[in-house]
């Protein structure tokens, strides 16, 4: 590196060091992260119940796919007689 | 496990808080892994200025601060049974700061909008007068490190700012240190393009 560039990127180091002394706008967020925070434990607290409606929906998932077709068979015994052969049992 | 589902089960293991912690942080921890949200208050109001002048480094718009610094009072209270004083608090805090800051560069480089406002800004600033003040001279690095991508400015903030050496930032960030090297290497290479490309001789002379 030739000493102009290292002048170059010199400056930049040197306007960063000036820079640490920079001031940010005044913040206050003490109200809002508590709020949120209690906003995060209001979910939290749901997640089991949440978790528990899940599991009951996919056990009715389950429980449907399987009645279904017992259901079918229950209301129309003779459906099954009258299905088609797949080709392959041809 | 975070701070929310805890009780006093935590009760022996903050008081394993190493030594490097303030006596006025571990009693305000340990009420605040008991849920004494009064005691994170104390934490927030005690430390907010820091973190403020760090994430000062990641945005300048002043409604981002304010998103960014909750961001990361909210990510430490979750994580708070993981510290274990190993660390002052504030140390802990920062590295939570650069993650969420991190992040938001990630997520903000993909606004094009946003990029042609920087770039007239960067413009703007490089045939000003020469910096005087540590605002303006914030302004005018954060402009120029703006050219960079998220991990090569990351490595150059942390150099300059943070003041922290290689080997720190290859831990914090899960880089080795060569890779550390080597984005330093090529941050300081594109800012030398940009600047010569800009017809730099001297900022703002």
């Amino acid at each position: 590196m030739n000493p102009s560039e290292r002048n170059k990127l010199d400056e930049v180091e040197r306007l960063a060091q000036v820079a640490r002394g920079d001031q940010p706008p005044a913040t206050d967020v003490s109200t809002d992260v508590l709020r949120r925070i209690r906003q995060e434990k209001a979910v939290i607290n749901e997640r089991p119940l949440v978790m528990f409606a899940m599991g009951s929906l996919a056990l009715a998932v389950i429980v449907l796919a399987v009645s279904a077709p017992a259901m079918l068979s229950m209301l129309d015994p003779l459906n099954t007689l009258f299905e088609t052969t797949p080709l392959a049992m041809m | 496990m975070t701070a929310m589902t805890m009780s006093v089960t935590h009760e022996k293991e903050w008081t394993l808080l190493g030594s490097a912690v303030s006596e006025s942080d571990r009693e305000d921890i340990h009420r605040c892994l008991n849920g004494d949200e009064e005691a994170y208050g104390r934490i927030i109001r005690r430390y907010e200025p820091q973190i403020a002048a760090q994430m000062w480094r990641f945005s300048r718009d002043q409604l981002i601060l304010e998103e960014l610094v909750q961001e990361v009072f909210v990510e430490a209270y979750t994580s708070l049974a993981n510290y274990k004083g190993k660390a002052p608090f504030l140390h802990w805090l920062r590295r939570i700061a650069t993650r969420v800051g991190y992040r938001y560069w990630k997520v903000k480089g993909r606004d094009k909008t946003r990029r042609d406002t920087l770039e007239a800004s960067r413009e703007e600033w490089m045939n000003r007068g020469k910096p005087e003040s540590p605002s303006e001279a914030g302004e005018l690095v954060y402009l120029l490190l703006d050219k960079l991508p998220p991990q090569e400015r990351m490595v150059l903030t942390l150099l300059y700012f943070e003041q922290w050496d290689t080997a720190e930032i290859a831990e914090h960030m899960g880089w080795s240190r060569s890779l550390v090297k080597v984005r330093a290497f090529r941050a300081r290479k594109k800012l030398k393009i940009y600047l010569e490309d800009a017809g730099y001789e001297s900022i703002g002379a």
